[in-house]
Formats: C-alpha cells, structure tokens, sequence
C-alpha cells in the first residue's frame, strides 16, 4: 500500500522498484554493515523467512531488562516484589466501554476475549496464584485496587501482569510499570470468551519451513467423486488468503461488519457462541516449554465457496444453493431454518439468527442498502460480497468490457493492510488470485472432506512446521 | 371354562375398561395437559422471540428437540412389529398387547411429527417442505434427508393410523351396538358401518392382512430415513453406513421397552391381568433382549472401526463423547441399553414385573440418551477445533420435552378409556381356536 503510494508521488529509487528488490537492497545493506555472509540461497532466503539479519556487532550482547520497561514509557522503576503491570495495545477496543459495538464485539485476537476488561497472566503465575481463567483476579497497587477477570496467555512473561490499554480499570491502578499485587478472590466471572485456542494437532493453518515443501497428505483425487463438478460458464469466483502477509488483526471482520449489516449481539451472545461473524480469525495458541516458546497461528475463516457444498444438498427447500457463477448462495426469504447446512458445513462457516437484529437508533442509518437485513430464524453466511460482485459486472457492462481482474474487491480484501487476501476469478488465466493459487504454499481447507473449496490457503513460511 | 364363560369373561373385562373413570385417571389427563400446556407457552415463546431460547450455538445446531425427534420416532417403532410383523409370523402372544402397542405407535408418530416443526427457525414456513404446487414454481430438494423424513413420517403415520383404525372396527361396532347417545354416535363414527356380515369379516381380514404386509416395511424403512438425517451428512461421529440397522435395532428395543412400561401399569389399574399376562410380558421382553444385542453389537462396532481407522476427526469425536462434557450421559446409556437387559436372559427376572419394570424404564432413558449423545456429542465436536464448544440445553427445550409427554399420554388417556385397550375381537376369535382345539383334543 505505501509502495503504491510511492508510485503515485514518483518518488525516486523507489517507485521505479517493487517491494522484493527494495526489501533484498535493505537487508543487503544490512548484512553489508555486520559482516554477514549471505552468498548461497539459502542464506538469503533464511533472512526473507525470519525478516533479521544475524550477524556479529562489536557491542557486548545485553539482555532486555524488564525494569527498563516503564522507563522506557516514563514511570518511576518497580518495587522487587510483586508483579510488573505491563498495558498492551489490542487492534480493537474490546475493553473501552465507549468503543463503538463493532470494535467490543469482534474477539480480540489472542486472547478470544470481546465486552469486557481482563488481566493476563502466564500460566505458571496463574498456578502459583491458584487462580483459572474466567476467576475474578484482585490487582493492588500502591495508587489503588481493580478487579479483572483472568485470561491466561502462555506467551506471557512469567512476572507480567497484562492489562488491555483501553481497559477503564487502568486509570485505578495509577502509573504503568508499577509493581502490582495480583490476589485470587474466590470470585468468577463470565468472560465472554470465542473460540477453542487450539488446533488439537488438526494442522489447519499450515506452516512450511523456509524453502521447504507443503506435506500433501490428502490431495484432491481426480474421480473422487461421485458427483459431476458444477460448470461455471462465465466466472468462477475464488479467493486466495496468505497466511504469511495475515497478523490476525481482525480489520476484515470489522470490515464485513459493516459491508454487511451484521447484527451487533452484545455480551451474552459472544458467551453462548452465538455471535453473527461470517469471517472469523480462527486463533491457535499452543503453549511451548518457555513463554517464547508459544506456537500462535491465525486462520481467517469465512465460507469456501465449495463447489461440492455439503450444505447444499442437505437443504429441504433449495434455500441454499450452487450460482453459475461458482457462488454459494443463500435465499433468506426461501430458508425455514432447519439448521442441517451449518451442521453439514464442514468449516462452520454459516450463521444462525437466534433472534431478530436490532440496530439501535441511529446506527439504522449506517446500514448498507445494498445488503438485506435478516430476520429470526433464518441462516446467512458470507457471499463473497455478492452485491460488490453485481456492481463490478455492471459497471463494466455500462463500458462495454469484460470485468477485468481486480474490479470485484469484496470488503474483507479491500480492508486488509497487509493485501492478505486477493479475490479473482479463477477462470482468468492473468488473475492474480490464480497466480497465488498455483503457488507451491496453496492448499485448501479440510482436502480430506472433498469439498472442492473457492478458497486456497498459503502457508505460512519459516519457524518449525 | 366353556367357550361361552370366556367369551362372557372377555365381553366383561372389556366393558370393564369402559366404565366411567376414576380420579386417577382424570388427575393424570390434568397432568398430562398441564405438561402440554408448559410445551405449548416454551414453542410460543420460540415463536415469537426465535430460537434464541434454546442452548443451541453455533456449532450445535440440533440438540434436545432432535433427541426428543428421534426419540418418539423410535417408541412409535415397536406398535408396528407387535402389531404387524408379528401378526405376519403368526406370533399368537399379540393378540393381547397389539392394540395398545398400536395406539402408542399412532401417538408416538403424532409426537414424533411436532418436533421438525418446533425446531424450524421458521416454523410458520413449514409447509414449504411438502412438494405443492404454486404460482413461484418453487420445488423441494429431493436430495435432502429432510424430505424424505416428511415422506417417511407423514406416510408412517397415514399407515398406522389405518391400521389401528381397521383393527378397531369390530370392535367399536360391538361397543357401538351396546350403547346410547352421544356414546352409541362416538363408536358409529370408529365402526364405520361395521354390521359383522360373513363377507366384511373376510374383507376385513384380507385387508388386515394387507395392511400387516404394507406396514411391515416401515418398520425398517421409516427409522432407516431417520437415521439417513445422520449418516448422509460428512459430520464425524454421524457419517456411518452403521445406521440404518443400528437406528432401526434401537427404535425397536426403545419403542418395546415403551410398550413392556406402559403395559405393567396398564393391566393392574384395568384389572387386564388375566389378558396380558405373564407369559406375554416374557415374549415382549425377549424381544427386548435381542434388540438389545443387536444394539450392544452396534456401539462396539462404531467404536472399534473408529479407534481402528487411526488419527480421525471421527475417532476423536468418538472418545469425546465417552470421556467428554456429557461422559455420564454415555456410560448411563451403555448401563440402560446394554447392560439393563442382560439381566433379561434369567427368566426369574422376566417374569418378575418390578425387573422387567425397571430394566425397561432404563432402556427408555437409555435410548433417550443414546440420541442426546448421537446428536450432540458429534455436533460439538467437530472438524474445526476452534468451534469445539458444549451444549446446555434450556428451559424452554425442556419445556418442550416435558410437553411432549404430556402431549402422547394425554392422547393414550384418553384412548384407554374410551376405546378398547384391547382387541375384543382377536382376543374371542383365539378362544375359540383354542377351545377347538380343546376338544379336538378331549375326543
């Protein structure tokens, strides 16, 4: 993104460069500066995967002091005993009680946590204190008391204590830094918390070692299926997600918030599992030997788009079905509510509405006009912007073309800072999203079930597979 | 006893039956539309503010009502096997229990076809599962299990219903020819013009006959298409050739177990003793003993062809629902369905009415809970660890479950007091037999 916009300001040695060569001449410099050997490919492509360059410096190594955290940000140095109050920025504002409902309600990234303050700890510390997650943890410092629920983060230092910035409780316990005594109080609460942190060894967001290949274990079989593949005559929609470029900030979520009048469900729901997302980021976070240690992963996950759906053929009454255009769409005036697609649906990409949305006024005037609003009872799921699609085809009509790559954007990939995400058509031979999935790093969710996905994954490089 | 005296004996427990009822009896229909009344406001508040008041989630979909689906389903299976398969083996021990087995399948089937309308999103809609004709030219999926449980529900019931009502006819006619009033109209209206001629006996034992044959395939393929809603799916812990046998096993040894349940209490209060006695509980309860088996066989099968395929979504959800959230839940059943009827091969325990009442009301929990883990147990654990999750069902599910009850015994109320619980006719038309063959025997 700011590369395009060096290009649009011809700024010069950089605009008449893409991202690689100007990257590959940063780290050379580097590598210049150290003394470094980066000769063979390897070596090169090492430094791609972990995005440092090692080398020698002549300075003595100095270990992070922790002390020199609250230095760093102003406050006095901490008392020896106790634990270290650290404040952590979170892409969204799930603490603030004033944020806005889209930014409480969309999970915060690591800890699942939406609606509500909470304090983390390690889970060693959490044992030594005989407190669990969801137990109301009392904070004490010299300025005042707060009280949090826990939430454990095994990535965490072991004498941290880890409050979100925009927690109110904060401003309780006066200056960061501060040494803070953490007590159990025998209360709990119930956090709102998304999602099962683990992938129980599933290895669903892939990673590959550097210059390593992607284990196939399940490939698609030609013949496999019963089932004739659907013809798409015009366009196949399709997308491709890169799990290298993805950081979890849950900007696409918010983004399909908006572009699609998704309910706000508050507190409760988020607890009973019942909140309207149609694209989530699927946390992973395997606790490792040492805090360092912890393996994290991100999945965005949204409808496949598959062209053998499991949820299409379970539908009584046809309110789900297979577009020319590769589509999986969803009828909501056609649809009863059985339930028996998101049963089927092998991602639980489909959502239920458990009862009728309520835009509180004036958040009505927000709504896209493009997108119908559900009633109760009926499931929806991601269309892959089908009403982004219709203007794209539209437009392009209007001038008298074909739709050309890059004119359909739903708004999950239009958000994305990190250009994650691409969306094409897979029957454009130049389209980008067909480029990305030919690449040796694309596979496709749950191969085993044969579904045929729309959508193509890209492992993430480096670190251990 | 001569011919006469039984015949006499038979007329008089059947009038017996038609006397004017107790307060116990009138207390349980209160009851029991108590209970309707606790589900009917539970599917209003649904209604009206969604499905918001189950437990249900997003990756459990289906939980209590679908338990409850399959549930009745099953109880209303045994009615036909006593009723018609076993009339086509000539199993002679029916004549004495067929009818009440009967009205339990009607019952249970109407039971049974509430719940796809309960647990719609939009139950109002549920008319468009049925293939009608209309302007949108709009068609229903025939690929969907769920159709093809609306065929297999709706025809179950058609059949059954047909079935109880041909068997009543001569009955009802006798009853009708020997009352008054409102009484006289009320059997007139069930005896179909039934006048006892030598032709409608022959009609109406071809087309009794006819009906046994139709019925008996039901028997297999209605539960069969039940079991489809499960094994057609990709869901691990669902997706299994296994079903249809292991389903239509269970509904047996479930819908058996209702009839053994319902029967014990029924004879003592009645004074029907001397008609269902022992020796018939004995067969029904060998009935259950196999069931059983069968059922037993089925569990290990699933398990072993699970912990045998290696690391898998399936085997995992497998052990979850032995050790999981609702790990009491499985082992109670394992207890009900398998270990309960073991005791069934003692024949001091078949013929003891107290064992066979517990072990059969065990069953019925059993089974009940065998679909509670089949449904839900595979639906929270899933293919996408970060949706794994635990179910608690509601009040208001509850609400329904218990209305459900009210709503088959309000029914079965009803019906043992104003119909014969037993089948006057077959029951005489057995005598006779005998008594020929009693004499047969003396000269």
């Amino acid at each position: 993104m700011l590369l395009d916009l060096a290009a649009a300001l011809s700024l010069p040695g950089i605009a008449d460069r893409d991202f690689h060569e100007l990257s590959k001449a940063r780290w050379q410099a580097a590598a210049k500066a150290l003394g470094a050997q980066l000769e063979t490919p390897q070596a090169q492509r090492d430094v791609q995967a972990r995005g440092v360059v090692v080398g020698k410096t002549d300075a003595a190594a100095r270990p992070l002091r922790l002390e020199s955290l609250p230095l760093l940000l102003g406050a006095p140095p901490p008392a020896s005993e106790g634990l270290q109050l650290v404040a952590f920025a979170t892409t969204l504002a799930n603490a603030d009680p004033d944020a806005p409902g889209w930014l409480r309600e969309v999970p915060d990234a690591l800890s699942g946590v939406s609606w509500s303050s909470w304090a983390e700890l390690s889970p060693a510390t959490a044992q030594r204190l005989g407190v669990k997650a969801g137990d109301l943890l009392m904070l004490r410092t010299g300025d005042g008391t707060a009280e949090l629920p826990l939430a454990i983060n095994p990535a965490l230092h072991e004498d941290a204590v880890a409050v979100p910035r925009d927690a109110p409780e904060l401003r309780m316990l006066g200056a960061l830094g501060r040494s803070v005594r953490a007590e159990r109080t025998g209360k709990t609460f119930a956090l709102p918390l998304t999602g099962h942190a683990s992938q129980e060894g599933r290895d669903l967001a892939r990673v590959i070692s550097s210059g390593g290949e992607l284990k196939r274990e399940h490939g698609h079989e030609e013949g496999g299926t019963l089932a004739s593949p659907h013809e798409h005559p015009k366009h196949r929609w399709s997308m491709s997600i890169d799990l290298d470029k993805c950081t979890g900030c849950q900007a696409c979520v918010v983004a399909c918030y908006a572009e699609n009048n998704l309910p706000v469900m508050g507190a409760q729901a988020a607890r009973e599992g019942r909140l309207m997302a149609w694209l989530r980021i699927q946390r992973s976070v395997e606790p490792g030997p040492t805090p360092e240690a912890t393996r994290i992963a991100v999945l965005p996950s949204l409808c496949q788009h598959c062209d053998a759906a499991p949820c299409e053929p379970v539908c009584p009454v046809y309110a789900t079905y297979h577009t020319p255009e590769g589509l999986n769409a969803q009828v909501y005036n056609r649809c009863i509510g059985t339930r028996y697609c998101a049963n089927n649906c092998p991602y639980d990409a489909r959502v239920f509405n458990w009862k009728d949305p309520v835009f509180v006024e004036p958040l009505q005037m927000q709504l896209n006009p493009d997108v119908s609003v559900r009633s109760k009872g009926v499931m929806e799921k991601c269309t892959f912007c089908v009403q982004r699609i219709r203007y794209a085809e539209g437009a392009a009509r209007d001038e008298g073309r074909e739709v050309r790559d890059g004119d359909v954007t739903p708004a999950c990939v239009q958000t994305c800072p990190a250009q994650a995400l691409v969306f094409g058509d897979a029957k454009d031979p130049h389209a980008r999203v067909v480029a990305q999935q030919q690449d040796g790093r694309a596979y496709r969710l749950l191969e085993e079930v044969n579904t045929l996905p729309a959508i193509a994954y890209l492992a993430r490089r480096g670190g251990q597979p | 006893m001569t011919v006469a005296e039984r015949m006499r004996s038979i007329d008089q427990t059947a009038e017996d039956t038609q006397r004017a009822p107790g307060r116990g009896w009138a207390a349980l229909l209160l009851l029991a539309a108590v209970c309707v009344a606790i589900g009917a406001y539970s599917w209003s508040l649904m209604i009206r503010f969604g499905m918001q008041y189950t437990g249900l989630n997003r990756p459990v979909g289906w939980g209590v009502l679908i338990t409850d689906f399959v549930f009745w389903v099953g109880i209303a299976h045994s009615g036909t096997l006593i009723s018609a398969v076993l009339f086509l083996f000539r199993a002679r021990f029916r004549t004495a229990v067929y009818r009440a087995a009967e009205a339990m399948t009607v019952f249970g089937v109407m039971t049974a076809g509430l719940f796809p309308i309960i647990h719609l999103g939009r139950p109002w809609y549920a008319f468009w599962i049925l293939p009608y004709p209309n302007q949108r030219h709009l068609q229903i999926n025939f690929r969907s299990p769920l159709v093809w449980d609306a065929f297999a529900i709706s025809t179950y019931f058609c059949v059954s219903a047909m079935f109880l009502l041909a068997g009543l006819m001569p009955d009802a006619a006798a009853l009708r020819d020997g009352s008054h009033g409102l009484r006289r109209r009320f059997y007139a209206l069930f005896a179909m013009g039934w006048r006892g001629t030598a032709e409608e006996w022959r009609h109406h034992g071809r087309a009794y006959l006819y009906f046994a044959a139709f019925a008996t395939p039901l028997v297999i393929s209605v539960h069969s298409v039940v079991s489809w809603d499960f094994a057609v799916s990709i869901v691990p812990g669902w997706h299994s050739t296994l079903f249809p046998p292991y389903f239509v096993a269970g509904a047996i040894l479930s819908g058996v177990a209702m009839v053994i349940t319902l029967l014990i209490p029924i004879r003592r209060a009645m004074n029907l003793e001397g008609i269902i006695t022992k020796p018939h509980l004995d067969m029904l309860s060998r009935l259950v003993l196999l069931t059983s088996l069968i059922v037993s066989y089925s569990y290990s099968t699933e398990f072993l062809l699970a912990l045998r395929g290696g690391a898998s979504p399936e085997r995992e959800t497998l052990l979850y629902r032995a050790t999981g959230a609702f790990w009491p839940f499985f082992w109670m059943m394992v207890l009900g369905n398998c270990i309960g009827p073991l005791f069934l091969f003692f024949r001091r325990v078949r013929t003891s009415l107290f064992g066979l009442f517990s072990i059969c009301a065990l069953v019925n929990v059993g089974m009940w809970l065998e679909r509670f883990n089949i449904v839900v147990s595979s639906l929270e654990h899933n293919r996408i660890p970060f949706d794994w999750s635990t179910y608690h069902p509601r009040l208001a599910e509850i609400g329904i479950t218990i209305g459900s009850f009210g709503w088959f015994f309000f029914w079965f109320l009803l019906f043992l007091k104003l119909l014969p619980s037993v089948s006057i006719a077959e029951l005489k038309e057995e005598g006779a037999h005998d008594h020929h063959h009693e004499a047969a025997h003396a000269a």
